[in-house]
């Protein structure tokens, strides 16, 4: 059975949580493991009433660590995986995403945030957890973050997520919010979507090395052989070389193979970095925001347009890999960078990097899970 | 034009559902857009419970209360906590079996009174739906009437349709008796 | 029978040879053991996948030519999981060790346990954490020296085993590396066993535990296993030993032939 036959009609006034397993089912994502944590507990619901009918595999795991191993594994077999949860288990998920990172093993992680540290405020808003989406695990790595900032953008960003995932073979990480997670609006379920898989192996099993790269096609991804197709493949979090096996202690080794991992992301950030522009062409002032805050942010910049202030209004739907040269662009353009977030200043720090002091770069930092008014911004724009 | 409504009670109540009908009827029945928000308290049941839905006719930025252009509550416990950032002629919808009317005049729907004669009191929510959509206007009848049909179990289809239109004829009956402004000469 | 030169042809990954393993380390003896199971078992290797944790029992997987899973310190029940859930036709073998799981990986064990996932776990217990130089460990007897209880261990071991038929494993066998031939037709059995398996076995680890606890030759080891075990059938009348054999075999449904029966309910 197809994802369209069961999803019901095409539009829907349905919760962000609800949009996300729409989009996974859409993108093809037929594994789910995951545990209960508020507020991402109703994709896990949805997924257990959804996948046993598309002949998918739903499975509670006894916490957040076994479900990022179990989607590991089971992504190991071809199919696409996914598992969902919150700042806590985001926590706890850490070693396994750079156990796939390290692996290049292809699945998406959707984390819900609410405000942290530690338990925090399970049911309120934050957007805290930026910064350990891209340096959560140890280690030099790179990762793609995607966040969305209404429902229907969840939908359709959970299928990109899965699409950069399979083409990349990179775990993916969907960074929503409580706000979002829990919002309802209007979606309108797209047909005709563009859905990727990863490139499976077409070389004889004796010429097959699992991790060379370039010798089938040109480029640093390899080619995937799923267990049971007869290749032999041998995985390992070890540093690992061409075949597989651990090579521990050979610094070229080591050095070859984070390069390439980091790479085969920063080289095609073009193909994946995405953002959403408005009133970009003659602006003096820009608002970055992501998550539920771009919509007040948004909100700002339209009353500031209409008090006939230039200034642009940036969405932030990639968050990871960070792209340095649009926002150092930016910074040659405008005199001053607002940017808006649900926590202390975090995106904001990358921000002021990639300006080098050629603008002012402000922060608006609202906590404890009130979302900013357009008020609030607009304050800083005049 | 952006009309934000705010409605309370206590879990239980189907303050929730109340909300997802009336957004879903705004934006999937009406055309217009329309954002759903709610509060999540630890208790399911019991303790107040509050949600917030904002209908426009352009895109929706803020999906969060800045000032309510209407205010409904089934309960004085959420009437007491959740009755801020309320317009001044804001219209006030409350259920007289629990909270006691305001003095500068509301809408006094008695919508548990009459589940209660309907043999069940949970469709008190349904009730008030009709009464404020009758009496605001921010959702069509017909709307609502759909709402319900994609959503309820068909079971109690019947029953949620006929406490909709009890709920329209209260509004009617409210609007004609001019309950709005009746203790405004005191 | 089948030689060792033949498992070696058939099974062994030559470019992973020599093994990391120490002189006198029990395990090649267990993964030798694994494989002869599988070659009377006449199991087709390019369905089966070896999954592993962190630790010298953990390499295993990667000397075996088929697929292989070496994966984080404690998970590889949990990554076992979610290969034979997403994929019920592939065998599994889990090669974990006490540290991996008893310590780290102790919660995935009893709920593997507790789902009835079909894998065959087949844990090395050496007393010990030895690749990281001999710490205690969840199983290091009472009044071992490590280089962590310099002074004695005083916690209490767990005894795996008997948790695992606690837990509810339909199929539990415990034997050493003394006991091979037996340790062949209990890993026969647990592959063959709709469900988890539990094969327990006590290995040495000469460098790392016995070295300080006194007993430096292998002849000592062993007349130490054979002095401190006693079979299942005659465990009544000597109770304070390590009781061996097979201790557990019931019947119980298992998780993927659930799951396909919901899935078979609902897609209806």
């Amino acid at each position: 059975m197809d994802a369209y036959d069961i999803l019901g009609p095409s539009e829907q006034y349905i919760q962000g949580d609800k949009a996300c397993v729409y989009g996974a089912l859409i993108a093809g994502c037929r594994f789910f493991a995951g545990y209960p944590i508020t507020p991402a507990t109703e994709i896990a619901e949805e997924m257990s009433r959804f996948l046993p009918k598309l002949g998918g595999t739903y499975i509670q795991m006894e916490d957040e660590i076994a479900s990022m191993g179990a989607i590991i594994g089971a992504s190991w077999t071809g199919k696409k995986t996914m598992t969902a949860t919150s700042g806590p288990g985001f926590s706890l998920m850490q070693e396994n995403i750079g156990y796939a990172v390290m692996t290049e093993t292809p699945c998406v992680i959707v984390d819900v945030q609410r405000g942290g540290p530690s338990t925090g405020q399970p049911t309120m808003s934050s957007q805290g957890d930026v910064m350990q989406a891209r340096y959560g695990s140890h280690g030099d790595y790179e990762i793609i973050a995607l966040c969305p900032s209404s429902v229907q953008e969840t939908l359709e960003l959970t299928i990109r997520a899965f699409n950069l995932s399979e083409k990349y073979r990179v775990p993916v990480i969907l960074m929503m919010d409580e706000s979002i997670g829990h919002m309802r609006e209007k979606i309108t379920i797209p047909k005709d979507v563009l859905i990727a898989n990863r490139s499976t192996v077409d070389i004889s099993y004796a010429y097959y090395r699992p991790f060379r790269t370039g010798y089938m096609h040109a480029t640093k991804i390899p080619e995937f052989a799923p267990f049971g197709s007869g290749y032999k493949t041998f995985i390992t979090g070890l540093t690992h070389d061409e075949d597989g096996f651990p090579t521990t202690v050979n610094p070229k080794a080591h050095s070859d193979l984070i390069k390439r991992l980091s790479e085969k992301i920063t080289d095609n950030i073009d193909d994946i970095f995405y953002v959403n522009n408005k009133h970009l062409e003659y602006a003096e002032i820009a608002v970055i925001s992501y998550g539920i805050s771009a919509r007040p942010s948004l909100a700002a910049v339209n009353m500031a347009q209409k008090l006939e202030k230039n200034v642009a209004f940036i969405n932030l739907n990639t968050l990871w890999p960070f792209n340095y040269e649009f926002i150092s662009e930016l910074s040659k353009q405008v005199e001053k960078i607002i940017v808006v977030e649900m926590n202390m200043g975090l995106m904001y720090h990358s921000i002021r990097e990639a300006a080098e002091g050629r603008c002012d770069v402000v922060l608006v930092s609202s906590l404890g899970g009130r979302v900013p008014t357009p008020k609030d911004i607009v304050e800083m724009i005049k | 034009m952006r009309r934000e409504i705010r409605i309370t009670g206590s879990g239980g109540q189907g303050i929730i559902t109340a909300g997802y009908l009336l957004g879903k009827a705004a934006s999937i029945y009406d055309g217009k857009i329309s954002t759903q928000i709610q509060s999540y308290g630890p208790e399911a049941r019991g303790g107040a419970s509050k949600t917030e839905i904002i209908i426009s006719d352009e895109d929706i930025y803020y999906p969060y209360i800045q000032m309510a252009d209407i205010f409904i509550s089934l309960s004085q416990e959420a009437y007491e906590r959740y009755r801020r950032d309320v317009k001044k002629d804001a219209a006030i919808f409350i259920d007289p079996t629990f909270i006691r009317p305001e003095k500068n005049g509301c809408y006094s729907i008695p919508a548990t009174e009459e589940a209660i004669k309907m043999g069940s009191q949970i469709m008190a929510n349904i009730i008030m739906l009709g009464a404020v959509a009758q009496i605001t206007g921010v959702v069509s009848i017909e709307s609502l009437q759909k709402s319900i049909r994609s959503t309820i179990n068909e079971r109690f289809l019947e029953m949620n349709i006929n406490a909709l239109l009890k709920g329209c004829e209260l509004g009617k009956r409210a609007l004609e008796e001019n309950t709005i402004k009746a203790t405004a000469s005191d | 029978m089948i030689s060792n030169d033949e498992i070696y042809e058939k099974y062994i990954r030559k470019g992973t040879m020599p093994t990391i393993l120490c002189a006198g380390c029990g395990n090649g003896i267990v993964l030798n053991t694994t494989l002869r199971a599988i070659d009377e078992l006449k199991k087709d290797i390019d369905k089966m996948v070896f999954v592993s944790g962190i630790g010298c029992s953990s390499r295993l997987s990667s000397y075996i030519k088929a697929d292989g899973l070496h994966t984080t310190h404690g998970r590889p029940i949990a990554f076992a999981t979610g290969i034979k859930a997403a994929n019920p036709d592939l065998d599994i073998v889990v090669f974990t060790g006490d540290g991996d799981c008893a310590g780290i990986g102790g919660n995935h064990l009893i709920h593997g346990i507790r789902r009835n996932i079909d894998i065959t776990v087949i844990v090395l217990n050496n007393y010990n954490y030895g690749m990281t130089g001999g710490q205690a460990s969840p199983t290091t007897p009472l009044e071992s020296l490590t280089t962590t209880t310099p002074y004695d261990s005083f916690e209490h071991p767990f005894d795996l085993s008997m948790l695992a038929m606690a837990a509810g494993a339909p199929f539990v066998a415990r034997w050493t590396i003394s006991h091979p031939v037996q340790l062949v037709k209990s890993i026969k059995k647990g592959l063959q066993v709709k469900g988890f398996s539990f094969i327990e076995v006590l290995t040495p680890c000469p460098t790392s535990y016995w070295r300080r606890n006194r007993i430096r030759d292998y002849e000592g080891i062993y007349r130490w296993y054979k002095e401190n075990t006693v079979n299942v059938k005659r465990a009544e009348s000597e109770p304070d030993k390590i009781c061996i054999g097979e201790l557990q075999n019931i019947q119980k449904k298992e998780w993927t032939e659930q799951w396909k029966e919901l899935v078979e309910r609902v897609s209806k």
